[in-house]
């Protein structure tokens, strides 16, 4: 399917400047008809339905840009039947305020190169849905164990020393919303992991007209796949309430019960918006990650060697220069104390 | 040609902090080294010649009036202490007795502020001689009480036992820039160096009392240890290696989201928390009580005291 302008034919995108859909050829808002809306193809050679231009597409990609004419395609089969999602959060962000943002971070990067964010490189940064499971999950801490407490203090001349030693019980329970796991391989742990948290409030039912004029992507593994990094999360989540609540003690024996139980309650598939920046340099990729909902950044920036060895052949020439002034002026002085 | 300016600001501003401390002190440097360009620098050392004019005994340095010395090693003795002069910017006096001091100026002795006792009676000798006979580099000491003219050294060694107590007495003074510098400290090591070779070869001990001045008071060019001229270069090459040797990218990740990020408000319940105690025991250790020790508070000035004349000296002096 594609979202078309009723006033233009042309390919509606949504913009996340306006919340709506835009026409970037007669500048209409929300003019957008839905077309092509049949189910059919599942084969990797699609047909562009605006200018029936063929082409290819990958085995997670769910909306694809048209190498032809350049109109935004969301691939029916992808978001629906087992890939629809259930939820959404639009772009909030437009591409030049996630330019502006990477600038503003990069302020604090002083060895990327010249080039790394010039206009023409940076005109390549696509907006992307990235797929992830929300897992609504419950979890429970049922805990026994001997433990000690000591405690020391002075009177008079004598040192006393109390070691108290208990029986701790501990039962308690939390829940947790929205535990997030991201589906997509492509996608770095430690990236998603930087660009969370998303805010939920914003989350809505899905509607594929929020992926027109963005990339998209389904889960490349099913739900099952991504359980236990949940799991994990809530496991982490309540065995440090646990903890905190022992920490007046020296637990040192075995545990006489230790179970923790965590439940999946619901769960959610979900497309998140993140802007993604890819840079070559000295013949390595550098992904750049900008979080379409609220700007924050992860990713790996380059160094560049010359502006490394510039930097420290300069700051080292000042250092040399002041130390020598340094000692040139409190020379006497420096002697002076040497000798006391 | 924007990308280059804007680096080159980058550049100023990252740098700008240090910057503006290299450029303040290398000003600050400049002024100071121009400040002494009345010192002619003379084989890369700082000098300037003696502008006193007033000196009684004009270049004589040596006064051996006690014999230690043949008239060939005064000779030798004038011509070094002639070239310690001008390494130091002092006059550097050396006078020896054979005579008791006891009865030495006693209107000059009853002017100062301290008991005189026989140790000291060749630190009213070494005031009074310098003071009379003009003594000092920059120029004859004002007796104001000032330490700011008459710079130079005088050395005492009256080889006479005093009967009181049947001991030779030496005294080191100080006037002036030396009167500032030396501590009691540095008064001692002085003596001490003149004090090894005194009684086998006293040329060689004047000599030793000499280069002791010299090490003291040239300027610091000639002193400060070989490891302050190359430190700046060795500090330079560790960050030149510590900008090259960091990590090649930088990673732009910060974790954002921690165990209690995704749990739902108020969720949270502690249905169970009992300590229930199973066992105590107290256990105590005798602790002998402390005493500390008083503190020795050392320290002192370089023998500062007002001659019998009104002039500041430094000083300080040893026996044998």
């Amino acid at each position: 399917m594609n979202f078309q302008c009723k006033n233009c034919n042309a390919n509606m995108i949504y913009d996340p400047g306006r919340k709506k859909m835009y026409c970037p050829y007669c500048d209409s808002l929300d003019s957008d008809v839905r077309m092509n809306d049949q189910t059919a193809d599942i084969s990797i050679s699609r047909i562009c339905p605006s200018c029936s231009g063929e082409f290819e597409v990958t085995e997670f990609q769910s909306t694809v840009q048209c190498p032809f004419c350049s109109n935004y395609i969301i691939l029916n089969d992808r978001v629906s039947g087992k890939y629809r999602p259930d939820n959404i959060i639009p772009f909030a962000i437009p591409k030049e305020k996630a330019i502006s943002i990477l600038e503003y971070d990069l302020d604090d990067y002083l060895f990327a190169p010249a080039s790394f964010l010039s206009k023409k490189k940076v005109e390549k940064m696509q907006g992307r849905y990235v797929p992830y499971f929300l897992y609504d999950m419950d979890a429970a801490v049922d805990y026994e164990v001997n433990a000690t407490k000591t405690r020391s203090w002075s009177e008079g001349n004598y040192r006393y020393t109390e070691v108290s030693k208990y029986h701790l019980i501990r039962k308690m329970s939390a829940s947790y919303d929205r535990i997030t796991a991201e589906a997509s391989d492509e996608m770095l742990d430690s990236m998603t992991e930087s660009l969370e948290p998303f805010d939920f409030k914003e989350i809505e039912e899905f509607n594929p007209k929020y992926m027109s004029g963005f990339y998209g992507e389904v889960y490349n593994q099913p739900p099952e796949a991504f359980l236990d990094k949940a799991r994990s999360k809530a496991e982490n989540s309540i065995g440090s309430r646990l903890k905190a609540s022992l920490a007046d003690f020296s637990v040192k024996d075995t545990p006489k019960k230790n179970e923790i139980t965590v439940k999946q309650s619901d769960r959610k598939y979900a497309l998140l918006p993140v802007w993604h920046y890819r840079y070559l340099y000295d013949y390595r990729v550098y992904d750049i990650y900008v979080n379409g909902q609220n700007g924050q950044t992860a990713g790996d920036i380059p160094k560049s060697k010359l502006k490394v060895f510039l930097y420290g052949f300069a700051c080292a020439a000042m250092w040399v220069v002041l130390l020598d002034s340094l000692f040139g002026i409190f020379g006497s002085l420096i002697s002076r104390l040497l000798e006391i | 040609m924007d990308i280059v300016l804007k680096e080159a600001k980058r550049f100023v501003m990252h740098f700008l902090p240090l910057i503006i401390a290299t450029a303040v002190l290398l000003l600050l440097y400049i002024l100071y080294y121009n400040g002494q360009a009345d010192r002619v620098a003379e084989n890369g050392k700082w000098y300037y010649d003696s502008t006193n004019t007033g000196r009684v005994y004009g270049e004589q340095r040596v006064f051996d009036y006690a014999d230690k010395l043949t008239p060939d090693e005064e000779t030798e003795l004038e011509q070094y202490i002639h070239e310690a002069e001008k390494k130091t910017i002092l006059d550097i006096v050396i006078v020896t007795l054979n005579e008791s001091l006891a009865d030495y100026e006693p209107e000059y002795k009853a002017a100062y502020s301290m008991e005189i006792t026989p140790d000291r009676y060749v630190m009213v000798y070494g005031d009074k001689f310098w003071e009379d006979n003009g003594f000092g580099y920059d120029c004859p000491q004002v007796l104001d009480g000032t330490t700011d003219t008459g710079d130079g050294v005088i050395l005492v060694d009256n080889c006479f036992r005093e009967p009181e107590t049947g001991k030779v007495y030496t005294w080191l003074c100080t006037t002036g820039r030396a009167e500032v510098r030396y501590s009691e400290l540095m008064i001692d090591e002085n003596l001490d160096e003149f004090y090894v070779h005194v009684d086998d070869d006293y040329f060689r001990a004047c000599c030793d009392f000499v280069d002791g001045v010299v090490r003291r008071m040239a300027p610091y060019e000639q002193k400060l240890p070989t490891f302050f001229h190359i430190l700046p270069f060795i500090i330079g090459v560790i960050i030149l290696v510590w900008y090259c040797k960091s990590d090649r990218s930088f990673a732009l990740n910060v974790k954002r989201v921690n165990a209690d990020t995704f749990m739902r408000p108020d969720s949270y319940k502690v249905s169970r928390s009992e300590d229930i105690l199973i066992d105590k025991n107290v256990t105590s250790t005798y602790v002998p009580p402390s005493y500390s020790s008083g503190t020795r508070s050392g320290g002192g000035g370089g023998g500062h005291h007002i001659s019998g004349g009104g002039g500041s000296h430094g000083g300080g002096g040893h026996s044998r």
